[in-house]
């Protein structure tokens, strides 16, 4: 899919910086993309690569200690940061919204599920003054769109009691009541089993294609992203190392050699069984990130020009940019079916 | 197999959930049949509840309350087993940030195992703490730090260390590799594939990643609420899935060159 439209959402050189020990560290380094009407982007990296702090940037919803300190973030046009962030606070949830990890964490425990998504109806201004009869309609009809068998009946029950691909139904029930055009995504299927994740993923990939909603994608597991999202931005260190409108096309040849390594990481379920070829050395952290590319003491292309200054983000094809001295063109998809 | 190292028979394993009159008996394990060939690696599949970590505690004893019989290198294992029983059976489990004590150095983490198992005389201890080092493949300098400053992947090496101290002929892996990066991830499961290779360590790797059991086993069984479903060389169960969970499992597994996830019409979405 060519995204055609003006972007819904465009994040331009957001920088977050997060306070490690008193002392604010640039956590976010110039991450930039954007995202198209029903267009899926994965965003991909290894723990602390800065993928869930762009989500929670983009929500308004960063941690105590982290801030934006610069760039800006574009939904439908209207920069989100520019009022104080009382826009953010507007289309939070009517506009974009969130579906978190843990749904056992993100739900609450001691309220029925059905008053929750009732709450969401209720709590955004289109729906304010439904009636009870009216908002738990709506709530039975979400629950029905997210695939939950007998939806009347589990509204009355609490989250314990729904196994955790329900829970996982339930957020998203929650997460799309505001029919929001963007959907905020983190690792929303890690925690569940892999049958459950398949049906889950099912579910995203209606509401994309059904209700033409946004999709922003958090996960490190590529496979997700293949299956699921159109576009592809790879974070490591809190800078964007390769990012394409064409994922197959950087599956098939990744140019940054952090992409490349990702891939020939990630075991397959087919094709040739041959050993993984792990990444030496352990993810660069923020806090010591070197003046050059944090992927540097890791890479195997690495030169001594890598070490010196930041590297910019050159074009390599038609909307796909690498930020590398020595971008590869190997072909890793060799071997898999 | 003629001679396996270890064989598990029968074994049946019920938990009673709520009260005595009105509680429910779950059969976690139900006669599940497992065995681990001398220098094999047997992956343990399944989905959360199906009974994996289960049988990993009856296989290292801990659960004490099991039916069924177990053969470990041609003794049959009583409920309580000697020191030596427990030693030749080693657990790594699934969060290397749990598993370490953090105020512990690597080398009192190490040396402890290695005075309480009396696994080499008191002059020996720090060349075997080397050795251990260099056997997960990490630098001796890691031996006086604590696991505090460490990635998760070097904790894993560690806890796989430590395993290793008393010199078991088998190696039980309880999801050891599932909370780690897949760069991490890599690592771990190429140095399990080396210990194999350079020791003759048996190993059961018990995980729910699929691609992960593909890579690294021989022989693969698939559980499904407490019962194996399918028990085959790994290579024939991935191409040629016989039993219809698992099947369902290996359809569910996305792929990076596999087709793109439609959405089906809302009816369809029903589980």
């Amino acid at each position: 899919m060519t995204p055609v439209d003006a972007p819904i959402l465009s994040v331009e050189d957001l920088r977050v910086s997060v306070d490690v020990g008193g002392r604010p560290y640039p956590a976010l380094d110039g991450v930039s993309f954007s995202l198209a009407e029903g267009e899926a982007r994965g965003l991909v990296g290894e723990s602390g690569s800065g993928k869930s702090l762009t989500l929670r940037a983009v929500m308004g919803l960063l941690p105590h200690g982290a801030r934006v300190t610069g760039g800006r973030i574009l939904f439908e046009g209207e920069d989100l940061l520019a009022d104080g962030g009382r826009r953010q606070r507007r289309v939070r949830g009517t506009g974009i919204s969130m579906i978190f990890q843990e749904p056992s964490v993100a739900l609450n425990p001691v309220m029925r599920v059905g008053e929750q998504i009732y709450d969401a109806l209720r709590r955004h201004r289109r729906h304010r003054r439904l009636s009870r009869r009216e908002a738990r309609d709506q709530a039975v009809h979400l629950m029905e769109l997210v695939g939950i068998d007998q939806p009347a009946a589990r509204l009355d029950a609490y989250p314990f009691q729904l196994s955790g691909g329900l829970r996982q139904r339930v957020m998203i029930a929650a997460g799309v009541a505001c029919r929001p055009r963007l959907i905020l995504c983190d690792e929303p299927t890690t925690a569940l089993d892999v049958t459950v994740q398949a049906q889950i993923l099912r579910l995203f990939a209606h509401l994309r294609d059904e209700l033409g909603a946004s999709l922003l994608y958090v996960t490190h597991d590529l496979a997700v992203v293949a299956q699921l999202c159109d576009s592809l931005t790879v974070l490591y260190a809190g800078r964007v190392m390769e990012t394409a409108d064409d994922l197959q096309a950087v599956f098939a040849h990744p140019h940054h050699p952090y992409t490349e390594a990702l891939l020939k990481a990630t075991p397959r379920i087919d094709g040739e069984v041959r050993r993984l070829e792990a990444i030496p050395g352990s993810a660069t952290s923020v806090v010591d990130r070197p003046p050059g590319c944090p992927f540097e003491p890791r890479c195997g292309y690495a030169t001594p020009e890598c070490r010196e200054g930041p590297i910019a983000r050159t074009p390599v094809g038609a909307s796909w940019e690498v930020a590398c001295l020595h971008p590869v063109s190997a072909t890793v998809s060799e071997g898999a079916s | 197999m003629t001679d396996p190292l270890l064989s598990a028979t029968d074994i049946s394993v019920t938990f009673r959930i709520g009260g005595r009159r009105r509680g429910t008996v779950i059969k976690a394990l139900d006669e599940v049949t497992l065995a681990v060939g001398r220098g094999e690696i047997v992956g343990l599949v399944g989905e959360s509840g199906s009974g994996k970590s289960t049988m990993a505690r009856v296989i290292c004893g801990l659960q004490e309350h099991h039916t069924g019989g177990i053969v470990f290198d041609r003794r049959e294992l009583r409920a309580t087993r000697t020191k030596q029983e427990r030693r030749a059976v080693q657990l790594v489990f699934q969060d290397p940030y749990a598993s370490l004590d953090p105020r512990m150095t690597v080398r009192q983490t190490l040396a402890e195992v290695l005075r309480v198992h009396k696994v080499v005389p008191k002059d020996r201890l720090a060349a075997r703490c080397e050795e251990l080092m260099d056997l997960v493949q990490l630098p001796p300098r890691l031996l006086d730090s604590r696991p505090g400053g460490m990635s998760g992947g070097q904790r894993q090496r560690i806890a796989i260390a430590r395993a290793l101290a008393v010199e078991p002929r088998l190696l039980v892996a309880d999801e050891a590799v599932a909370s780690l990066d897949v760069s991490v991830q890599a690592g771990i499961v190429n140095l399990l594939a080396d210990l194999r290779a350079d020791l003759g360590l048996s190993i059961l790797f018990i995980a729910h990643d699929l691609a992960v059991v593909r890579t690294l086993c021989d022989r693969v069984a698939v559980i499904y609420r407490g019962r194996i479903v399918e028990e085959r060389p790994c290579l024939d169960l991935f191409a040629d899935p016989h039993d219809d969970y698992t099947k369902r499992l290996l359809a569910a597994i996305p792929r990076l060159d596999g087709p793109r996830t439609e959405g089906l019409g809302t009816g369809a979405l029903r589980s």
